[in-house]
């Protein structure tokens, strides 16, 4: 029998080796800390050994491939990623050269992070950084970045201190969770919310936002707000859903990202929490095509966030994008992912304006970027230039001014996120403020 | 009053299924003395293996699917056990303990990647059993847990009845308490090392595919249900049934009870496992060897 386990065991390894070279559409055959996406096989140790005047042009990416980072949304950021890279090269590369990205799992751990960012500088060559995820992990990073000069172009943390930095290499083209409570505070005001239960994220991302969003409803008059911290990965809220319902909000707003929000969604929808003529949701991540999947009758009336182009104001790149995305990898991606594939392309963008792979070229390059993306025009209005004035929030230091922030509601069940209706900003709404089920 | 009745009854329920995975764990350990460190995996096995059967056959109903996940996974528990267990009793490993640590976390690594390759990223919710809720007197209940806690309780009487009343049962105790006289006797205990790993995979599977429509499945969903096994089964003395069934149920309770009171709100629910574990800390106090434990011979 043993000798049987000495044969079984190799070939079970085989065997789920093979099943995941058979799946491109998902990339969980890699697992691995550094993913050379477009040399399969090189191992980082050979990267290492490679001169820099090598016939690629390396670019860094970092985000969460596996637990417990946010690895539904790492992966596709990953994919996102290498698909501007393998458009990039198909169309000549840059300054006569292909451009190689090493994607590295971070797990959405902080010290993965450094590490990370640590091996993709020193042993990998990487000449630039982008993508992450995860708030807290960024942080991290960015002081490795720091440490070597290299730039970064981060496509989804939000914490106001990853641009508050003031770093020279650090760039972002997602939103501070400042500027995103300035938005999300006033449609609360406007909607009539006036007391607001959060759920948020026990991460450096919802303690942040609980206290920027707080801040900013008590500038509206809203002052009865509670902020309730879990675990990303929990997964029964019923008991604290209990207890908010002794006396129950205008707004139940979930801030976890992921599975979080559906198990949240659907366990107040259970207990007759929310939604209810008296009680709105509002869910982080309903916009992800399993939504209607994971939370059912449950996801009509949820309120969400959505960072990027709308359904009605999507341009030709954004379209492409979304269609070459979903024929690639069969589905339809998330906001993350148009960040990632934009990040990649400003990168290159700005090393092809530079002329030169030298950090401090790209940095000055990319500070002086105008770039049309999938997500719109990207530029970064505060820099070395043009520094931040005292009246101007620190965050706002090589931050895209005007990441694109809609609230939006799901009024019917199953409806496709293209047909849920924009509820704000008004100027580009396509319904009501709020649709809420009738007493 | 009300509030304190839902809180019990979520805590009930909630206990009842983590009975269910936590019985698992102890059958394998009790007989095989082995921990099983792939039994969260088994749980996200039978996850994924409900949602794929209700999703190739439309017309199974989800009960019957829960069953069928049982069974499948319990046959793959089978499998396992005599490929890479079987050795370890036959006394062909050098170092056995080290070698059962290695083996059981190698499955579950295999068994995440395995579902990452197959399943993606993606979570997935099967069919429910039943939507709405159901009134307990005062007490609202979702009518999918309720199924979910009474479907557990059924098994775990029918699994009792068998430990207790049938043959079979009384062979998988007289293993656990003693292998060899077990043997003299006529029992096989290879045969009962079997049977206790299946059936033990099989639990964890019903359970998981139970609250997969609850709480939606994805290849990592096996660790916090694996953690809280560990700890109940140490909590009601390592290979104790009734003592697993009992830690179960009053770490379920203890968890919806300390989230719903807790002086800080805020905080409750980040801290729900860290009740329980202040239980598990005073019992171990008082009771190191857990509610139903036995001296070491």
């Amino acid at each position: 029998m043993f000798k049987m386990a000495r044969v079984v065991i190799p070939t079970l390894v085989i065997l789920v080796l093979a099943l995941s070279a058979c799946q491109p559409q998902t990339p969980v055959d890699e697992p691995t800390e550094e993913v050379p996406t477009q040399a399969a096989t090189e191992a980082p140790t050979q990267a290492a050994t490679l001169p820099p005047e090598a016939d690629v042009i390396r670019i860094g990416g970092f985000g969460p491939l596996s637990a417990p980072g946010a690895y539904r949304s790492g992966i596709e950021m990953q994919q996102a990623a290498k698909m501007a890279a393998d458009e990039i090269n198909a169309a000549g590369g840059v300054l006569g050269k292909q451009v190689e990205l090493i994607f590295g799992d971070t797990e959405g751990l902080p010290e993965r992070g450094t590490a990370v960012t640590e091996r993709l500088i020193t042993q990998n060559k990487v000449v630039g950084l982008i993508g992450e995820y995860h708030s807290g992990v960024a942080l991290t990073e960015m002081e490795v970045a720091h440490k070597y000069g290299i730039p970064v172009v981060f496509s989804e943390p939000w914490s106001d201190d990853v641009t508050g930095s003031g770093y020279p290499e650090i760039f972002r083209i997602s939103p501070s969770i400042d500027y995103y409570s300035s938005i999300a505070s006033k449609y609360y005001a406007e909607a009539g919310f006036n007391k607001i239960v959060f759920i948020q994220e026990d991460t450096d991302y919802g303690h942040s936002s609980g206290d920027s969003i707080t801040a900013q409803l008590a500038g509206y008059g809203i002052t009865d707000v509670q902020n309730f911290y879990a675990d990303p990965a929990t997964e029964d809220f019923t008991p604290i859903l209990q207890r908010i319902m002794q006396d129950p909000p205008d707004l139940l707003a979930s801030g976890v990202t992921g599975m979080g929000t559906y198990r949240m969604v659907r366990q107040a929808c259970e207990l007759g929490l929310a939604p209810t003529a008296t009680t709105a949701i509002y869910a982080a991540d309903a916009q992800l095509p399993e939504y209607w999947e994971n939370v059912g009758d449950c996801g009509q009336y949820a309120l969400f966030t959505y960072v990027g182009l709308p359904p009605s104001l999507y341009n030709d790149k954004t379209r492409a994008f979304l269609d070459n995305f979903e024929a690639q990898y069969e589905i339809r991606p998330g906001a993350h992912a148009m960040e990632a594939y934009d990040s990649m392309y400003l990168m290159v963008e700005a090393i092809r304006t530079a002329g030169s792979t030298d950090p401090a070229a790209i940095i000055a390059a990319l500070e002086a970027i105008e770039y049309d993306g999938v997500l719109g025009k990207i530029w970064f209005e505060y820099g070395s230039q043009n520094p931040v004035p005292s009246d101007v929030p620190a965050w706002m230091w090589h931050q895209f001014p005007t990441p694109s922030v809609y609230l939006m509601q799901y009024t019917e069940v199953n409806q496709p996120f293209e047909e849920a209706i924009v509820v704000f900003p008004r100027e580009v709404s396509t319904g009501p403020l709020y649709t809420g089920p009738q007493p | 009053m009300q509030y304190f009745l839902s809180l019990c009854v979520t805590g009930l329920v909630m206990g009842v299924i983590y009975a269910l995975m936590a019985l698992g764990l102890t059958l394998i350990f009790s007989i095989l003395k082995v921990v099983n460190f792939a039994h969260g995996e088994f749980y996200m096995l039978g996850g994924y293996t409900s949602y794929f059967l209700l999703s190739a056959f439309t017309g199974l109903h989800p009960i019957l699917a829960v069953l069928l996940s049982g069974l499948i996974v319990g046959v793959i528990g089978l499998i396992f056990e005599l490929v890479f267990l079987r050795p370890i009793h036959k006394g062909k490993i050098e170092r056995p303990s080290e070698y059962a640590v290695l083996v059981t976390v190698g499955l579950s690594f295999f068994l995440i990647y395995l579902s990452l390759a197959l399943a993606g990223p993606v979570p997935h919710r099967p069919a429910s059993f039943l939507t709405g809720t159901v009134s307990l007197g005062t007490v609202n209940v979702s009518a999918e847990r309720l199924i979910a806690g009474v479907f557990s309780l059924v098994l775990l009487g029918l699994l009792l009845l068998v430990i207790n009343k049938t043959w079979v049962g009384k062979a998988l105790r007289a293993v656990s308490q003693d292998k060899d006289a077990a043997s003299i006797v006529g029992i096989n205990p290879l045969a009962m090392n079997s049977i206790a790993f299946a059936v033990g995979a099989g639990l964890a599977a019903i359970a998981g595919a139970l609250l997969a429509p609850i709480f939606s499945v994805t290849p990592d969903i096996g660790a916090a249900p694996s953690i809280r096994s560990y700890i109940i089964i140490v909590l009601g003395g390592m290979g104790s049934i009734q003592g697993s069934i009992l830690g179960a149920v009053l770490i379920g309770l203890v968890e919806s009870l300390g989230t719903g009171y807790f002086p800080d709100p805020s905080r409750a629910l980040n801290y729900k496992m860290v009740f329980g574990l202040i239980i598990f800390a005073f019992v171990l106090l008082f009771r190191p060897r857990g509610f139903f434990g036995r001296k070491e011979t």
